[in-house]
């Protein structure tokens, strides 16, 4: 029994500790507020990015151009109490039991692969949008979806379905309210197809990458192009950006809102695969400079995405885990980091795990947003989740959206791609809520419009629909997009 | 065209923090309340904010959020003196949501460094503290909230109700129970 006088006692106890630890945080030492007016009214295109990469003192980021990277970040891991600061996953290759060559062209087994393909797009960027649109899902000025609505149309990649044993690939621009092809965009040449597309946010233009299809001479290069949407959704303009040697596998294209600056991957071709480069091709005007980092077996980018000014880029990549098993993070890197190996370049900011499916840096280069999926014995929940790129590898706490699949058979031990593939088959035969499960259900990839607000959704199948952010509404377009399988599309 | 904070309205006419303000409102405005607003809680909001969570950076977070919560919910926030409410609301359950992002990343096996008021900690002096402060850690997230509240904030129950959202009865009895658990806490410990 406590009596008045004791509890009286803890009373003060307890008033001293909370004053004690409150009196940690002096005033003066309280971050600031970001330009809210900067974020929301100016959206994606006037956030300021790499001036947000400061650490504790304000000095600069963990990858300054003195080269002092190690003892930075060693500085900054012991600055601040309660985070830790991340290593660099720089494990040697020799460490890695996988091929080089397999890994530098898809870097995790096929199946894991392809499941990561199912869904690496798909929350990703469902995140960023709110975390600059606001609440409503305000939109910015811009021609895509300017009037209020979704953007009129998107270009998808897919397979030509006369063409599926060549594995030809058409680009085609199709109409958000009739799900109907509208236009396509013409091959850039005899023996070449557009494989790869990203969309440039701030204005209704796509950058897509060209490969000669199989058989076809030309050799191991790939055009990479650009092209805007007329009205009437119509290609005008398709110029030639630059050629790159190699091959540009899917979702490694990225371009940044202003379309300045392009990231991508390039790998060998054929038996010839190599080791992957990672490249960040800035644009100004007729001139091009290149700035190029070697990939290794021991971290194998999957996905690419670049702030609104093309400073940051976030990669998702698969580190082989000790045990052989391919396990899924995200990093950053700075678009002007030294040459050299790209495992040394980048800092993470999500820890490997096999619960990332995808991760993409926000506009604002603030915060890596990543989807991650939690297993029980009986259900699989989808989680997109805030990641501050400015503190480390403890997740952040913004969770912006989850939804949960029941799983029919207890999926211990079961490989991330065997999950996916038994909560795909369980959706139809459980629920008609195809709504709650959109993840799994719908897609093989999305994109997001400039404004951040509405989501494209497209899957092999060639059922399309987007989904308003704001809202949570998801739309089916009224007619299959297209025939063939969709690869890759953007808006 | 502007973005959604230059369609920022506030209706029926409001006032600012400092007095009466303009009937409608422009991003300017809005941007100039909530920097107001930060400048006169932002510490304490923190202070309470890392009672709640354990570590500043998180702690600073979550404040931010609020703000930002803020900056998209003015044109909701008729009342300016809900200002100071709805910023503890904001904390208490985007620090709420630290937690349980905090849990799930355990079941990831995602290791965290300790709080502030851990034993390895210098940040706060005294052993006692320490172990009092780590005492309330261990206490169910709802009666932190309440001791934080009520032993920090020196809130009336009332308020604390408005804020958690439950009735004084329920603050009253969690506070006590809280209390209770705490002193046994403390006794035992050796």
């Amino acid at each position: 029994m406590t009596t008045p006088e004791d509890q009286f006692r803890l009373e003060e106890q307890l008033r001293d500790a909370y004053q004690a630890a409150a009196g940690t945080v002096q005033p003066g030492t309280v971050r600031g507020l970001p330009d809210f007016g900067r974020l929301g009214a100016q959206a994606d295109l006037g956030a300021p990015d790499l001036a947000e990469w400061t650490g504790p003192g304000g000095r600069a980021g963990w990858d300054g151009p003195d080269g002092r990277d190690a003892r930075r970040r060693r500085r900054l891991r012991t600055a601040r109490l309660g985070r830790r600061r991340t290593g660099v996953p720089a494990a040697p290759a020799a460490r890695i039991g996988i091929p080089a060559a397999a890994a530098a062209r898809i870097g995790i087994p096929a199946a894991a692969a392809a499941a990561a393909v199912v869904v690496v797009v798909l929350a990703v960027t469902i995140l960023v949008p709110r975390l600059v649109a606001g609440p409503t899902g305000g939109r910015p000025a811009g021609p895509a979806g300017a009037a209020g609505g979704p953007p009129r149309f998107f270009a998808a990649v897919k397979t030509d379905a006369q063409s599926t044993v060549t594995g030809a690939t058409v680009l085609d621009i199709i109409s958000t309210a009739t799900g109907r092809v509208v236009s396509q965009v013409p091959a850039p040449g005899p023996g070449a197809d557009f494989r790869v597309v990203t969309a440039v946010k701030s204005d209704q233009s796509f950058v897509a990458a060209a490969e000669p299809v199989k058989g076809a001479r030309g050799g191991c290069l790939t055009s990479l192009y650009r092209f805007q949407l007329t009205a009437q959704g119509r290609p005008a303009d398709v110029t030639l950006l630059t050629k790159v040697h190699g091959v540009v596998p899917l979702n490694q294209l990225a371009a940044s809102a202003d379309g300045r600056v392009i990231a991508y991957v390039r790998t060998g071709c054929g038996a010839n695969l190599g080791r992957g480069q990672l490249v960040v091709a800035h644009l100004d005007g007729g001139q091009i400079s290149r700035q190029s980092w070697s990939q290794t077996a021991a971290f194998v980018p999957l996905s690419l995405s670049l702030s609104a000014k093309g400073r940051l880029l976030s990669i998702m990549a698969a580190r082989i885990g000790t045990t052989g098993r391919p396990l899924t993070g995200a990093w950053i890197m700075r678009a002007d980091a030294r040459p050299g190996p790209l495992a040394r370049r980048v800092r993470r900011v999500i820890t490997p795990s096999i619960s990332l499916l995808a991760a993409a840096v926000s506009q604002s280069g603030r915060k890596v947003v990543g989807e991650l999926y939690y297993q029980s014995d009986k259900a699989v929940t989808f989680d997109l989740e805030v990641f501050a790129t400015g503190s480390g590898t403890i997740p952040r706490t913004q969770t912006l959206w989850f939804r949960s699949a029941r799983l029919l058979s207890p999926p211990a031990g079961t490989p991330a791609a065997s999950l996916f593939q038994d909560v795909q088959t369980l959706i139809p035969a459980t629920t008609k809520r195809r709504h709650d499960f959109m993840v799994v259900d719908t897609g093989s990839g999305m994109g997001l419009d400039g404004s951040g607000r509405y989501a494209l959704m497209f899957n092999w199948q060639a059922q399309s629909a987007f989904l308003d952010l704001a809202t949570g509404r998801l739309t089916d377009l009224p007619a299959p997009a297209s025939s063939g399988r969709v690869s890759s599309a953007a808006w | 065209m502007p973005g959604w904070a230059g369609r920022i309205r506030l209706e029926p006419p409001v006032r600012t923090l400092n007095g009466p303000g303009p009937a409608a409102v422009s991003a300017e405005w809005a941007d100039r309340l909530i920097r107001e607003a930060h400048e006169a809680h932002a510490v304490r909001l923190v202070r309470v904010a890392l009672l709640l969570v354990g570590d500043r950076p998180s702690a600073e977070d979550v404040v931010q959020d609020a703000f930002f919560g803020l900056y998209r919910s003015l044109h909701r926030l008729r009342d300016p003196d809900k200002v100071l409410p709805y910023l503890h609301a904001a904390v208490v359950n985007r620090a709420r949501s630290v937690l349980r992002s905090r849990r799930r990343a355990a079941l990831r096996q995602i290791p965290f460094e300790p709080p502030v008021w851990s034993a390895e900690s210098a940040a706060i002096a005294g052993e006692e503290r320490r172990e009092v402060l780590a005492a309330v850690a261990r206490l169910p997230v709802r009666a932190r909230e309440v001791l934080a509240l009520r032993y920090y904030l020196d809130l009336p129950e009332s308020e604390i109700a408005a804020i958690l959202g439950i009735s004084r009865g329920t603050v009253s009895s969690t506070a006590s129970r809280a209390l209770a658990a705490l002193g046994r806490e403390l006794k035992e410990k050796p």
